[in-house]
């Protein structure tokens, strides 16, 4: 069952007195446990389907589905604890709570619901997600005191705080040196393993494209191919929107 | 909550200077207020207690017209044309001592005269003509004698003069001056011109409390006042209105003698007409001597009597002081309802332009704060919009990964909130303490101008209560009103901007 469905989304921004199109007709459907990559050079609109996948932006035309609930009615707060239920935010750069420690940058989206689960039960999986990104360590230390890598690791942590079903990282190595990057993909890949939380990332890393399982490649806000691969590394074209072609990835 | 009271005490922690150029201002402006108000609730409750203890009462009674009752010299010199005189002023003496929370009434004759000793010493004294006993029950300890004694009821042509006026008196007749010197002491009235009364000093006394614009007032006995004010009117029209000297010649004139039926003049026309004169006119068959007749200052003796129930003002004693501004209203509509012409104030508009400039200091200043509070406002907010604008990335975050609105506008109050209020405490804890330090020592002043406006020559304040919780309220609004402006920048950030600051 798709948990993510992008139906003729279109985007529209306005440019002075002109209109940029970033997002012309794109339709493809997203798996429960998919572990897919959005690619594209800059511009092709990667980041714009990012976030209309995150409910941080809305589609100018078409409709964004999220777990079942067609996100383009909803108002401010119905958004917002959508987003905290079901979506995680991996950032490129990081973008942790200054002034909070490891721990508390991780325990920080648990607070915002509307039942806070118990101290002990939060400091138990909290302490778990830590293990998980290998950050034990450094739990009293602020985000100022670690490596980039480290700080990426916690954005990871604290992504997965509230159990989402989606986590969504923008350009989540870019900002990481190339093997610290591979580092977080694979710990990535580990979590969407470990727990089956879908992993949406946008990229244009051809190596970290290369260890997506569902890669959709998008140009000029097109997709032009959308492909899921099989475990005996053969590809799977899917109907998309306009401009969907079957083709291996990384060609 | 305690997530926003943690980033809020961190992030102001973390931008440390900041923090301290805002929280000095806000302490700072709390230490003035508290100190200032203090100082200004201790100068006017000594003011307050000085003036209804010894001078005014509680609430002052005058007639229908009278729109500043003139309890001191300074108002006396600035009240246009003389005082009206209480109507009815039995009855309504009657009325007010019966009235629900009032414990004492005290009628009043105010007047203003120069006094002249052996045609050299000069000086202007404010006369209070009082009834002796009523006055001293109503102000028991107003007054320090120190030389003779106080009038007694029934005491004519007598004065107890105050240590002011005797010192000026004395300076300018160059010699010392006692009880038992008379002087003379002239005033105008609208009614009968300018009086001249020979008085003998009585007794020389100084108020107890130190108000400097009530050391020139000194007492005179009832009917020097009442002639020296001209309070005469009212037995004139009552005795010509009973006699009708000025339409029925018949009865002046005619009849059976020459003054006709004098019984319509009782009492007090028995001496001036009856008697000798009429008897001798009656029985004498010698040709009548118009002149000497015609030459008669009875008429115009009786128009002189004074007025015994000629009184200007009527102070009341409260049971509580606190309900005097809901009792002055109260009295006002019954006056009003009942068509008594009368007027009650509170003590403060007879407490003369001292008085009054005190509170009027203490609006100013505290307007003066407001002004300040606006400059710590703009500042705070001002420091704010910067501080929300350098964490645009950080707060779309939060709004990216679950927070609502609400939370970052209560983050963004929290923090105001929290520099406002420690600030501020700090603040009124100094203001408290420098209060305290100058309520030890004292502030002293010989300055007689300061010394009007502190109540005496050595103010020790004491922090009063409303003054700290008006800080504290006014702190409190400050940071809510610093913060509403940077929390709406802040609730305008989107989570996107969290990718774009990518």
């Amino acid at each position: 069952m798709a948990i993510v469905t992008l139906s003729d989304v279109h985007k529209v921004y306005p440019l002075g007195k002109t209109e940029v199109h970033a997002v012309q007709g794109v339709s493809f459907d997203i798996e429960e446990g998919d572990f897919i990559s959005i690619a594209g050079p800059s511009g092709s609109g990667k980041s714009t389907i990012l976030n209309m996948i995150g409910c941080i932006d809305t589609p100018t035309e078409g409709s964004v589905t999220i777990d079942g609930t067609v996100t383009n009615d909803l108002n401010d707060n119905e958004i917002t604890t959508l987003r905290h239920k079901v979506l995680g935010f991996i950032f490129q750069s990081f973008n942790l709570v200054p002034v909070l420690n490891v721990y508390e940058n991780i325990e920080f989206p648990l607070l915002l619901g509307k039942s806070i689960p118990a101290k002990a039960e939060r400091k138990e999986w909290i302490e778990y997600i830590v293990g998980e990104v290998g950050l034990d360590r450094w739990m009293n230390h602020k985000p100022n005191e670690l490596s980039g890598g480290q700080r990426q690791r916690v954005a990871i942590a604290r992504a997965l705080a509230t159990k989402p079903r989606i986590v969504l990282a923008d350009e989540p190595t870019a900002n990481l040196d190339s093997k610290t990057g591979e580092q977080i993909i694979e710990l990535m890949k580990q979590v969407n393993t470990d727990l089956g939380t879908t992993f949406i990332f946008s990229t244009h890393d051809h190596t970290i494209v290369e260890i997506a399982d569902h890669v959709i490649r998008l140009q000029d806000g097109k997709v032009i191919k959308n492909e899921r691969r099989s475990s005996s590394d053969e590809s799977e074209a899917i109907g998309a929107g306009s401009g969907t072609t079957a083709d291996r990835a990384g060609e | 909550m305690r997530v926003l009271f943690r980033i809020a005490y961190r992030n102001l922690r973390e931008h440390q200077t900041k923090t301290l150029i805002i929280g000095s201002i806000i302490a700072l402006g709390m230490l003035v207020l508290v100190v200032g108000n203090s100082v200004l609730d201790t100068a006017t409750a000594g003011i307050e207690t000085s003036y209804t203890q010894n001078f005014t009462g509680d609430i002052i009674i005058a007639a229908e017209g009278v729109e500043t009752p003139g309890l001191t010299i300074d108002s006396a010199f600035t009240a246009e044309g003389a005082t009206p005189i209480i109507p009815d002023f039995d009855e309504t003496v009657a009325y007010l001592t019966g009235y629900d929370g009032v414990s004492a009434v005290n009628p009043l004759i105010l007047g203003i005269a120069s006094a002249q000793i052996e045609g050299t010493g000069f000086g202007i004294v404010q006369l209070y003509g009082v009834d002796p006993e009523r006055y001293q029950t109503f102000f028991p300890d107003n007054i320090r004698l120190l030389e003779g004694s106080f009038l007694t009821p029934e005491q004519d042509g007598a004065i107890v003069l105050s240590t002011a006026s005797l010192e000026m008196l004395e300076e300018t007749a160059a010699r010392n001056i006692g009880v038992g010197d008379r002087i003379l002491v002239t005033a105008q009235n609208e009614i009968t011109g300018t009086k001249i009364r020979e008085l003998e000093i009585a007794g020389i006394f100084e108020f107890i409390a130190e108000a400097q614009t009530l050391q020139l007032v000194s007492f005179i006995s009832l009917t020097d006042i009442r002639i020296l004010n001209g309070m005469t009117a009212q037995v004139s029209d009552a005795v010509i209105a009973a006699a009708d000297f000025s339409s029925d010649e018949d009865s002046l004139f005619g009849g059976g003698g020459l003054l006709g039926d004098t019984t319509a003049a009782a009492g007090t026309s028995d001496d001036l007409f009856g008697g000798g004169l009429v008897e001798a006119v009656e029985t004498s068959d010698s040709e009548i001597d118009f002149e000497s007749i015609l030459g008669d200052t009875s008429q115009r003796d009786l128009l002189g009597q004074t007025d015994e129930s000629a009184w200007n003002y009527i102070l009341l004693r409260l049971d509580n002081p606190d309900q005097a501004e809901r009792m002055v209203a109260e009295l006002n509509r019954e006056f009003s309802a009942g068509g008594m012409e009368l007027v009650a104030f509170e003590w403060i508009d007879g407490a003369g332009t001292v008085a009054q400039l005190t509170n009027t200091l203490k609006i100013v200043f505290n307007w003066l704060i407001v002004v300040v509070a606006v400059v710590a406002v703009i500042i705070i907010m001002n420091t704010l919009v910067i501080s929300v604008t350098e964490r645009i990335p950080e707060i779309g975050t939060m709004r990216a990964i679950g927070a609502r609105r609400n939370f970052v506008r209560r983050m963004i109050v929290a923090e105001t909130l929290m520099i406002a209020v420690v600030f501020g405490s700090v603040g009124i804890l100094a203001g408290m303490g420098v209060t305290g330090i100058l309520g030890a020592t004292g502030i002293e002043s010989s300055n007689q101008v300061l010394q009007i406006f502190m109540g005496g020559p050595v103010l020790s304040p004491v922090v009063s209560t409303t003054s700290v919780v008006q800080s504290f309220a006014a702190v409190v609004l400050v940071g809510i009103f610093a913060s509403l402006y940077p929390a709406s920048i802040a609730l305008g950030i989107q989570p996107v901007t969290a990718m774009n600051q990518n």
